[in-house]
């Protein structure tokens, strides 16, 4: 999946100077350029469904910017009250569980 | 007294002696073999010199029923015979603590050989050490000592060290041959953490350096064969854990919803199979508060017919007492012939390795773990939810498995574990920002970071390492060491923190600055109870400073230290005293590096200035995290354009046209937390270089900023025409 956000080009200090020592633009980094080219997507759970009920439903998005995200917004009016009611809930305890998220330890644990 | 300081001359000799014997070894380029091993049966304890203990005799049988007893005489040989070796086994099969002991008693390592074994967190370095120091009848500290980030407990007698993976790599810095060390043991090298990622690398380099240096990596199954490919084709062997089989069921369809799933599987367990624990493995710390609630009261509805429960949460957050009662035995049933008792923990997936809890039967396996991952495009971490790998899925059944046989729901089919799982989680070398890591590198004077790794991060994520390095001064244009990186590298932090402490002194106010920094690598001190929120918000607000996060957490430094560290007064104020203490504790190291660098404590009397020179220093180190109030009325992240929000806690009591953060997480909204306010006049004269408006995308910040240039440059005009 392409990822919503520009990648970094050569007009970045840290892309000039990994190239200075030695990586070819294009090219994955390791021993044989075996690494990977993107960095890992970054998608936000919205919601508790299980393994497998998500891939087919689709209802984890890639978290985009904001403004992107006010239009996608507007589109699905087609779904049910319920289910309306369903995802607010969750949107609730997420933020709620976001607060508690924020309150737990940030210590790095391996340093 | 006396006689203690006496017996600590005789042993510094020991050392010595051994320090000898092991140069002699080197120079013969063979093994000696170290003095005879004495006859059994031993009395005397090799290491101190006393007679053993009853306990340590009680414990030694004990140990002596542990699996890899058995293989004690192989390992031995195989040690003797290779400088690496890979050792698998599952847990519990008493790896961790006796391996080490083994390699103490090899007769082929000198008299007295310095062992080092990595654990990947502190706890396990702590408590695993003092279990050894027991084991082996000894003072923890003494000859058995732990090493992690900010607390040191091994002495000049220490021959066994426990030490987080980053603590040796810390070690490495100082001494890059870890000429200190015979053998070195990696433990639980599966987790791969991103010290440890850099260990096996930076470790291959050294074995080739030091052929007398014997390398152990310890690792569940999986990882195994990867390890072995890395080092060169290294010996693998194998020790059978102590599990039972495990039974695995799987969900005929998808769940839709995989808490209620969950605990409606707690509720089924309990209702219709026979005795034995339940673990539940779940997300964070909320959800699972969530669940243990949810399951008490489903079950307590049911009376009677079923028999009693005791419900406990497991998360790291947890203060250490309360994780210490899972250990509790499950409750009796209420009457003779009754319905048994049973123990349920809701976990997070520290109970996947780090923790183990006896009498586990039922394992619920929803299949989601949350994990942070960090994303160069936007410099923000996002803490996510995530599905397991299968490795995962495999180490969660087979906690069901430590007592008896035992039962695994993984509430998923059989085809999504198939399909939909990746084969292992991803390291943290893949998903973290590695600023620091790559100043530890180059420190290591290693350059080659093209090729360098075991599994290679995306090039964004080294790029934006090297480039915030760059801004800070701490690399050239060749990307080469400088000076003051090489000054950074010897703190235990952020490279925008190590910054900030160097310059300091210029702001005159490096002890305040030692307490923010001390403050922000300790765990978050307000505490927060669902039953008292605002009551906490009130102590909070009694703190805050207006113009930022920053200077609240100051001021509770210096609270703290004025009400002398009390503890009931840190309990009124809704503040954690492990939090308060740990930051207190920080802070005098920082305290020790900053004079060892030679760096001044000032701090400047109690003036206008005082704060404003505060943010300053601040902004000295964190000048690439700022962000800019536009007209609308978000803040977007300089250079990166991304919209974020200040985190509720923040307690200004304005918006102001710019902010530095300590943090950009995003969770549900993109936040940025712990915040202060600056002024845009500062951006230019502290980080000009940063704040360079012909590399600048063109947005809101930028004419504010192209503003601030044209006036400085008209008054300069202006003093140039007065004069």
């Amino acid at each position: 999946m392409e990822s919503k956000y520009r990648a970094l080009d050569s007009s970045n200090i840290g892309f000039q100077l990994l190239r200075k020592s030695g990586w070819k633009e294009g090219t994955g980094l390791g021993a044989s350029e075996q690494g990977r080219l993107e960095p890992i997507q970054t998608q936000i759970k919205k919601n508790k469904c299980g393994i497998g009920a998500e891939m087919k439903k689709k209802s984890s998005t890639e978290h985009i910017s904001d403004t992107q995200k006010q239009n996608s917004e507007k589109k699905p009016k087609a779904i049910s009250k319920r289910l309306r009611k369903m995802l607010q809930e969750d949107q609730r305890m997420k933020e709620k569980e976001f607060d508690q998220a924020f309150f737990r330890d940030f210590w790095p644990d391996n340093v | 007294m006396s006689t203690e300081r006496k017996r600590k001359v005789s042993l510094f000799d020991v050392v010595d002696e051994a320090a000898v014997s092991t140069k002699l070894a080197r120079v013969n380029g063979s093994f000696t073999v170290g003095a005879a091993a004495p006859l059994l049966p031993v009395t005397i304890n090799r290491w101190t010199g006393r007679t053993y203990s009853q306990r340590y005799l009680e414990i030694l049988d004990k140990r002596k029923t542990l699996p890899v007893w058995q293989q004690k005489d192989e390992f031995l040989q195989v040690l003797r015979d290779n400088q690496t070796l890979i050792l698998v086994g599952e847990t519990g099969s008493g790896k961790t603590t006796q391996i080490p002991q083994f390699v103490l008693e090899a007769d082929f390592l000198g008299k007295r050989p310095m062992v080092a074994c990595t654990q990947p967190r502190r706890v396990a370095a702590m408590s695993v050490s003092r279990r050894v120091a027991e084991e082996m009848d000894v003072t923890i500290g003494e000859e058995v000592g732990y090493s992690i980030r900010f607390e040191d407990c091994s002495s000049a007698k220490t021959i066994l060290k426990y030490l987080t993976d980053g603590m040796l790599l810390r070690e490495a810095m100082a001494d890059p041959l870890l000429e200190r060390y015979k053998v070195i043991i990696l433990d639980e090298a599966h987790e791969r953490t991103l010290a440890m990622d850099v260990l096996f690398c930076f470790l291959k380099e050294v074995l080739r350096d030091r052929p007398d240096l014997k390398l152990v990596i310890m690792s569940a199954t999986l990882e195994a064969e990867k390890f072995q490919g890395y080092f060169n084709g290294a010996p693998l062997m194998k020790i059978p854990g102590r599990l039972h089989p495990v039974e695995i069921y799987y969900t005929q369809d998808p769940e839709r919803d995989y808490l209620e799933a969950a605990i409606r599987t707690v509720v089924q367990i309990h209702m219709c199979e026979p005795p034995g624990d339940i673990l539940v493995f779940l997300t964070g710390e909320e959800e699972i508060e969530d669940a243990c609630w949810k399951i008490t009261k489903e079950i307590c509805n049911l009376g009677d017919q079923v028999g009693p429960i005791k419900v406990f949460p497991l998360y790291s957050n947890l203060p250490p007492a309360m994780q210490q009662e899972i250990f509790q035995p499950a409750p009796a049933p209420l009457n003779e012939d009754g319905p048994p008792g049973r123990k349920i923990v809701v976990s997070t997936n520290i109970a996947e390795t780090s923790l183990t809890i006896d009498g586990i039967v039922y394992v619920i396996d929803p299949g989601f773990s949350e994990q942070y991952v960090y994303n160069p495009r936007i410099r923000a971490e996002s803490l996510l939810v995530s599905p397991i790998s299968k490795a995962s899925a495999y180490l969660r059944s087979g906690r069901a498995g430590r007592t008896q046989p035992g039962k695994c729901f993984r509430l998923y089919t059989e085809k999504s574990f198939n399909n939909d799982l990746q084969p292992q989680t991803y390291p943290e070398i893949l998903r973290l920002n590695l600023a620091t890591t790559v100043l530890t590198l180059k420190k290591l004077e290693i350059d080659d970071l093209v090729h360098f790794f075991l599994d290679p991060p995306a090039p964004e994520t080294l790029m934006r390492a090297l480039e915030v390095l760059h801004y800070l001064g701490a690399l050239d244009d060749d990307g080469n060491l400088t000076k003051l990186g090489e000054i950074m590298s010897e703190f235990p932090l952020d490279p925008q923190m190590s910054k900030m402490l160097v310059v300091s002194a210029k702001f005159n106010c490096s002890n305040e600055i030692l307490s923010i920094s001390a403050m922000l690598s300790a765990p978050n001190c307000f505490v927060r109870p669902r039953e008292a929120e605002t009551a906490a918000d009130e102590a909070k607000a009694r703190f805050s400073h207006i113009d930022g996060d920053h200077l609240t957490l100051l001021n509770v430094y210096h609270a703290y230290k004025q009400n002398n560290e009390d503890l009931s007064w840190c309990l009124e104020n809704f503040l954690d005293k492990r939090a308060l203490k740990a930051a207190d504790n920080v802070r005098q190291q920082l305290v020790r590096i900053m004079a060892r660098l030679n760096l001044k404590l000032c701090s400047l009397n109690f003036s206008p200035d005082y704060y404003v020179n505060i943010r300053k220093a601040l902004l000295a180190g964190y000048f690439t995290q700022v962000a800019h109030l536009e007209r609308t009325g978000h803040y977007l992240t300089v250079k990166d354009n991304q919209v974020v929000h200040l985190h509720p806690s923040n307690c200004l009591d304005h918006k102001p046209e710019w902010v530095i953060y300590n943090e950009n997480v995003f969770t549900t909204k993109n936040f940025i937390r712990t915040v202060t306010d600056i002024h845009g006049e500062w951006l230019i004269d502290i980080a000009p270089h940063y704040y360079d408006l012909s590399n600048f995308p063109s947005c809101e910040a930028k004419q504010v900023l192209e503003k601030l240039y044209s006036k400085r440059e008209k008054d300069k005009q202006d003093t140039k025409n007065r004069k």
